[in-house]
């Protein structure tokens, strides 16, 4: 599993904004990469699915907390498979 | 590249770890031999010795009546650079999330 952070100077809301931004999704997935929203729960958490090709894809959690500084953003990636369910 | 999952779950077990740990640290044991140092019974060792083989992270020979693991590093290695890769590409990403933020607050604010 990959799990990245960072905290941005901005309110959850306006993270969320930004997050669901399709031309923010098109610069992350880039051409070829798709992805499927499993859940959203707004200016809190937003899952999704990762698939590219001929890969069997992962799972995306992103989650955003309101801290003094802003919102702190959470993203764990993880692939498909017994690892989920082992760290679930 | 997606590394097999079995690789993922193999390694979340903090006693399966300090077996493969053993194991590489050795350069090949059998559970009998692990079972002592380790404090835990042979059936235990044997056992994550298994999942450790299962998911390719150790190689297992017959050697007379017990079985012999040697480390292999091959998927560990896969599963390391995939994290490497998803890892600098998630920087990316939160990096543009940002930037997003930045320029949505600047549009509103008419500056």
């Amino acid at each position: 599993m990959v799990a990245r952070d960072i905290t941005i100077d901005g309110d959850p809301d306006e993270v969320w904004e930004a997050l669901t931004d399709p031309e923010l999704l098109a610069e992350w997935l880039g051409d070829d990469g798709q992805a499927v929203v499993e859940e959203a729960e707004p200016s809190e958490r937003l899952v999704l699915w990762l698939v590219e090709d001929d890969e069997p894809g992962s799972r995306v959690e992103l989650r955003l907390i309101a801290v003094p500084d802003g919102t702190r953003v959470t993203v764990t990636e993880a692939p498909v498979g017994p690892f989920a369910l082992a760290t679930a | 590249m997606t590394p097999e999952p079995d690789v993922f779950a193999a390694l979340a077990d903090r006693t399966r770890r300090t077996v493969l740990e053993e194991v590489a640290t050795r350069g090949s044991a059998t559970a009998t031999e692990l079972s002592v140092p380790l404090g835990i019974t042979r059936q235990a060792v044997a056992k994550h010795l298994g999942v450790l083989a299962d998911a390719g992270l150790v190689d297992a020979r017959r050697a007379g009546r017990e079985t012999r693991y040697t480390p292999t590093p091959a998927p560990m290695g896969e599963a390391i650079s995939w994290m490497a890769e998803v890892g600098g590409r998630w920087d990316t990403r939160l990096a543009a999330l940002e930037r997003q933020v930045a320029r949505r607050r600047e549009e509103r604010t008419g500056s």
